[in-house]
C-alpha cells in the first residue's frame, strides 16, 4: 500500500513539473508584461564613459506584446549636464524567444521634455530580456549608451 | 463724508481747551489694570495729558515716537503698518511688542493700531514687559488711552485745521447726559508724487468715531459701553528705489491702496462689593481691510499683492480685587480669554515682466540651451492664497501688592495658553511650453492645501519692589517677563507656490534639475513666541513743578522674531525666530512747568545686539539689531504770554531718533536725525487760533527700508508741514 502511495505522489510531482515547464515555454516570466527594472546606465560621452547606478527603466508592453516602449528615468548624457531627463524610446519591436525576448529598433525619435527629441534620435537599438534581466545598447544621436538592469 | 462732518460740526457742541485735565485729581486716573496709582508703579511710566498732546500736535499713536522715550513708530506707508520698536524689541510684521488699550479695552489687531483720535484725555505708556497683567504682546510695554468720559467736566469742542498738501483735519467732541461722543476726519492729498503716474501716491481720507456711555445703574454697579469706529481710504506706500547710493523718486506702475473699516465694541461692568470688587470687560472686534500693493515698486509689471481680510474677535476678562484700598495686601486675580478668526485672501499676481524675470529667467538658467527653453504665454500668472487663521487664548493671572508703609512689593504670575491654526488653500495656474520640443501650451494647476497648528503655554512671572525714599523721591527695581505671540507666515506662500509650480512643471516635463527650486514648506511657516526677561532699576522725582524719571534696563530676548527676506530672487518675506539678543538701555524724562513756562525732555539710549544669530549663510552675532534707534530725543519748551485777558502760547520742539541699522549686517546705517516743530497759539476765552509747524528743518531722512526681489527701497520723512487751525470751546 505504501509503495502505491509513493508511486502516486511521484507521478503527481512529475506531472506538476511538466505543467510548470510548459507554462514557462508559453509565456516567460516578465517578458511580455510591463516591468520596472533597476540597473546601470553607461554613456560613452565624448569626454569618456561614465556609469549611473540605480537607473530605473520601465518596459511598457503593448497589448499584443509585439512591441514596447522603454522609459529611462532621470538619465544624463554627460556627467556635467545640469539636468537629468526622463526619456522614452517608443516603437521597439519585440520578438519572443524561449527564454525571453529580443528587442530591436532603429531611427526612432525619442520623447522627452513633453515632445519629440530629434537631436537624440535612437539608432541601432539592440536589447534582450532573459528572465529578470534587461540589457540593451543604443546610440542616442551620436552618444553610445548601454543598460543592464534587473526586474524590481 | 466731508459734508457729513461739516454738518456735524455746525450742529454739535464742543469741549473745552485744557479742561480735560484741569479737573484731574492729584492721583492720576488711568485705564490701567494695576491695583495702585501710576505714581506708585514700579515701572517706567510716561504719562501725557491732553494739553501736552495738543501742544505737540499728537493725534495718532505714531506721533508719540520719541515723546515716549525709546518708543519708535516710523511714520511711513499706510495705517496698516504700525511698525513699533521699543527697547530693542519689535519687527515690521505680525504681532506687536506693545499692547494697546483704549479705556481698558484691548485692541487685538496691530492693523488697527494706527488711527486718528479726538477726545483723548490722557495717554499712559508703561515701558518694559507687562506680561503678568496684560499677557501676550506686551513685552515692550503697554499704551493706554483714556478717552473723554461722561463724568468729565469738559466743554464741547470743535477743531478745524488746514495745511499744506491740502490737509484738512476737523474734529468735535462733546458730552450729553451719560454719553460722550467724539469724531474726527482728516484728508490729505498726499506728500509724495509717483513720478511714473505723475500723481500723489499717498492720499488719505480717514474718519474716526468714538462713543462712550457710562452710568451708575446701582449704588455699587457702574457700567460703560465704548464704541470705536475707524474708516480710512488711503493711497499706497511711498518707496523710492535705492541704487548706486542714490535714492530715486517714487515711481511704480501698479495700484497702491489701503481701505480699512475697524469696529471695536467694548462693554465694562464694575461691581464694588463690601470685600471684593469685580470687573468684567468684554469686547467684540471687527476688522475689514483691503491692501493692494505694487510689490516690486518699479515701473515694470513684475508682480502685485492684494491682502484682503475680514477678522472678528471676542475678548472677555474677569478681574477680582480687594475692595479695601487701605489694606496692606492688595490682591488681584483675573481670567482672560479671547478668540479670533481671520479670513485672509492674499493673491499674488505675477505680471509679464515678473514672469520673464522671476520665473523664466530663473528656470531657463538651469536648462542647457541645446536642450530647449521654457516659455509661459500667460500675460498674468495668479498665485491665489486663501487662509483661515484661528487664534485662541486663555489666561489665569494673579498679582498681589504689599503696601508696607514706604515699601511696595509686587509679586505676580500669569499662565497663558495660546493656540492657533491656519487652513491654507492656495493655487497657482499657468500655461507653459518647452520649446522647441513642445508645440502647444500645456495648462498646469498646482494646488497647495493643508492645515498647520500650534499650541503654547507660557508662565509669566513678575517681582518688583518700590521704595518711597522721601515724599518726592521713589526708587524701584523690577524683574519681569513678557512674550510676543507666535504665528504663521502668510506672506511666504507666494514663494512656496512659485517654487512648487516650477518643480511640478519640471516633473511634468520629466526634467530634473540638479539644484531644485527650494523653498520652505507650509510646516515651516509657523514661528514661535518671543520671550524677554527684563531687569530694571529706576527712580522718580516729583517736587513742585519739577518731575523727573530715569530707568536703566537689561533685557534678555530669546527666540527673537525678525523679518527676513529669503535669499535670491524670492518674492516673499517671513518671520523667523532668529536666535537671541540682548538690550541694554537707559530712559529719562524731565518736566519742569513753573507757572507760564513749560519744558520737557525725553531721552533714551539703547544698545540692542544679537547674542547669537546665524541665518545659515552668515553669523550676525554681536551685530546691532536692525530698525532699532540707538537714541530717541524729544525736547520741547514753551511759554504763555498774557495779553490783556488773552494768552499767547509759543511752543517749540525738537524730535529725533537714530542712528539705525537697516539690516543684520550692520553696514547700512541711518544717522541720528532731528526735526523741529513749533506751535504758536492765540488763546481767547472760548476759542483759539494757532499755527503749527512740523519738520520745519525740512529733514529728509530715510524712515524705513524695504527690499523686494533684490532691489532696495526707502521711505523718507514727510516734508515740512505748516498747519493753521482753530479750536472752539462752546
Amino acid at each position: 500500500m505504501k509503495k502505491t502511495i509513493y508511486l502516486l505522489l511521484a507521478f503527481a510531482v512529475v506531472l506538476a513539473g511538466c505543467d510548470k515547464s510548459e507554462k514557462e515555454n508559453e509565456e516567460p516570466v516578465n517578458v511580455l508584461k510591463s516591468t520596472d527594472y533597476s540597473g546601470t546606465l553607461t554613456v560613452n560621452a565624448s569626454s569618456g564613459a561614465f556609469d549611473t547606478e540605480n537607473v530605473k527603466v520601465s518596459y511598457i508592453a503593448t497589448e499584443k506584446a509585439d512591441s514596447a516602449s522603454i522609459i529611462m528615468y532621470q538619465v544624463k548624457f554627460s556627467p556635467r549636464m545640469p539636468v537629468s531627463l526622463d526619456v522614452t524610446v517608443p516603437g521597439i519591436v519585440v520578438k519572443k524567444t524561449a527564454k525571453g525576448a529580443i528587442l530591436t529598433c532603429d531611427s526612432i525619435v525619442p520623447l522627452a521634455m513633453g515632445g519629440e527629441f530629434p537631436n537624440y534620435t535612437v539608432k541601432g537599438f539592440e536589447g534582450e530580456i532573459i528572465d529578470d534581466d534587461l540589457t540593451f545598447s543604443l546610440n542616442f544621436g551620436s552618444t553610445p549608451t548601454s543598460y543592464q538592469g534587473k526586474a524590481q | 463724508m466731508k459734508a457729513l462732518v461739516l454738518i456735524s460740526i455746525l450742529t454739535t457742541v464742543s469741549p473745552s481747551n485744557d479742561t480735560l485735565t484741569q479737573y484731574l485729581p492729584d492721583v492720576t486716573i488711568t485705564a490701567l489694570k494695576e491695583s495702585v496709582a501710576v505714581e506708585d508703579l514700579a515701572s517706567a511710566v510716561s504719562d501725557i495729558s491732553y494739553p501736552e498732546l495738543k501742544r505737540n500736535g499728537i493725534f495718532r499713536p505714531n506721533l508719540l515716537s520719541s515723546v515716549v522715550p525709546g518708543l519708535h513708530i516710523p511714520d511711513y506707508g499706510a495705517s496698516l503698518t504700525s511698525t513699533i520698536y521699543l527697547r530693542g524689541l519689535g519687527s515690521r510684521m505680525e504681532n506687536p511688542v506693545m499692547g494697546l488699550y483704549i479705556d481698558g479695552i484691548p485692541v487685538l489687531d496691530k492693523n488697527t493700531y494706527d488711527f486718528d483720535w479726538q477726545g483723548i484725555s490722557r495717554v499712559t505708556m508703561l515701558r518694559g514687559p507687562q506680561g503678568t497683567l496684560y499677557g501676550r504682546n506686551s513685552m515692550g510695554g503697554v499704551l493706554s488711552l483714556s478717552t473723554l468720559s461722561p463724568t468729565d467736566d469738559a466743554r464741547p469742542q470743535i477743531n478745524l485745521e488746514y495745511g499744506n498738501a491740502n490737509t484738512v483735519r476737523v474734529g468735535a467732541s462733546f458730552i450729553v447726559g451719560n454719553n460722550s461722543l467724539s469724531a474726527t476726519y482728516r484728508h490729505t492729498d498726499g506728500y509724495f508724487t509717483n513720478t511714473y503716474k505723475n500723481e500723489l501716491c499717498d492720499p488719505y481720507d480717514g474718519f474716526a468715531l468714538r462713543w462712550k456711555w457710562q452710568k451708575h445703574t446701582h449704588e455699587n454697579i457702574c457700567m460703560s459701553n465704548i464704541l470705536s469706529v475707524n474708516v480710512s481710504k488711503e493711497g499706497g506706500f511711498a518707496y523710492g528705489l535705492w541704487r548706486n547710493d542714490t535714492l530715486k523718486s517714487v515711481s511704480y506702475n501698479d495700484e497702491g491702496s489701503y481701505h480699512r473699516l475697524s469696529v471695536i465694541e467694548g462693554f465694562k461692568w464694575h461691581y464694588c462689593g463690601q470685600a471684593v470688587k469685580t470687573d468684567v470687560v468684554t469686547s467684540l472686534q471687527l476688522l475689514s481691510d483691503d491692501m493692494r500693493m505694487d510689490q516690486d515698486y518699479t515701473e515694470k509689471s513684475v508682480f502685485t499683492l492684494q491682502q484682503k481680510q475680514l477678522s472678528g474677535a471676542g475678548t472677555l476678562e474677569l478681574t477680582f480685587r480687594r475692595t479695601d484700598e487701605n489694606a496692606v495686601c492688595k490682591p488681584q486675580t483675573g481670567l482672560f480669554s479671547f478668540y479670533k478668526r481671520n479670513s485672509l485672501y492674499a493673491p499674488v499676481l505675477f505680471k509679464r515682466d515678473g514672469i520673464e524675470t522671476l520665473i523664466l529667467n530663473n528656470a531657463n538658467s538651469h536648462i542647457p540651451t541645446d536642450i530647449g527653453y521654457l516659455t509661459i504665454s500667460d500675460v498674468t500668472m495668479p498665485v491665489n492664497s486663501d487662509f483661515i487663521i484661528d487664534t485662541w487664548n486663555t489666561a489665569l493671572f494673579h498679582e498681589s501688592v504689599f503696601d508696607l508703609d514706604r515699601w511696595l512689593i509686587t509679586a505676580g504670575i500669569r499662565m497663558d495658553y495660546e493656540g492657533g491654526s491656519m487652513d491654507y488653500d492656495c493655487m497657482a495656474l499657468m500655461h507653459y511650453r518647452f520649446e522647441p520640443i513642445m508645440t502647444q501650451d500645456k495648462e498646469l494647476a498646482v494646488p497647495y492645501i493643508g492645515t498647520v497648528s500650534h499650541h503654547h503655554i507660557e508662565l509669566i512671572p513678575k517681582l518688583s519692589v518700590l521704595f518711597k525714599a522721601t515724599d518726592a523721591v521713589t526708587l524701584y527695581t523690577t524683574i519681569s517677563k513678557g512674550y510676543r505671540a507666535g504665528g504663521f507666515n502668510t506672506q511666504i506662500f507666494s514663494d512656496i507656490l512659485q517654487n512648487l509650480t516650477m518643480n511640478t512643471m519640471m516633473q511634468d516635463l520629466g526634467v530634473y534639475l540638479d539644484r531644485q527650486f527650494v523653498s520652505v514648506s507650509a510646516d515651516n511657516t509657523e514661528y514661535d513666541p518671543e520671550y524677554a526677561w527684563n531687569l530694571e532699576i529706576g527712580t522718580r522725582l516729583h517736587k513742585g513743578t519739577l518731575s523727573a524719571g530715569a530707568s536703566a534696563y537689561y533685557m534678555n530676548v530669546r527666540n527673537q522674531q525678525l523679518t527676513v527676506f529669503p535669499p535670491g530672487m524670492s518674492t516673499g518675506r517671513m518671520m523667523t525666530n532668529a536666535g537671541r539678543s540682548r538690550s541694554i538701555g537707559m530712559e529719562t524724562e524731565l518736566s519742569w512747568n513753573p507757572e507760564r513756562f513749560r519744558s520737557h525732555i525725553s531721552f533714551s539710549w539703547c544698545d540692542a545686539r544679537f547674542v547669537s544669530y546665524n541665518d545659515g549663510n552668515n553669523d550676525y552675532s554681536g551685530n546691532p539689531l536692525p530698525y532699532v534707534p540707538k537714541h530717541t530725543l524729544q525736547v520741547s519748551s514753551g511759554y504763555s504770554f498774557r495779553i490783556n485777558n488773552n494768552t499767547l502760547d509759543i511752543d517749540a520742539s525738537l524730535n529725533g531718533a537714530g542712528p539705525f541699522n537697516w539690516d543684520e549686517t550692520g553696514t547700512r546705517q541711518e544717522p541720528f536725525r532731528i526735526k523741529a516743530g513749533c506751535r504758536i497759539a492765540l488763546v481767547f476765552k472760548d476759542w483759539e487760533i494757532y499755527v503749527r509747524g512740523d519738520n520745519l528743518t525740512g529733514t529728509q531722512g530715510r524712515t524705513f527700508y524695504f527690499k523686494s526681489v533684490g532691489n532696495e527701497f526707502f521711505a523718507t520723512d514727510k516734508p515740512r508741514m505748516i498747519m493753521i487751525g482753530t479750536t472752539f470751546n462752546l
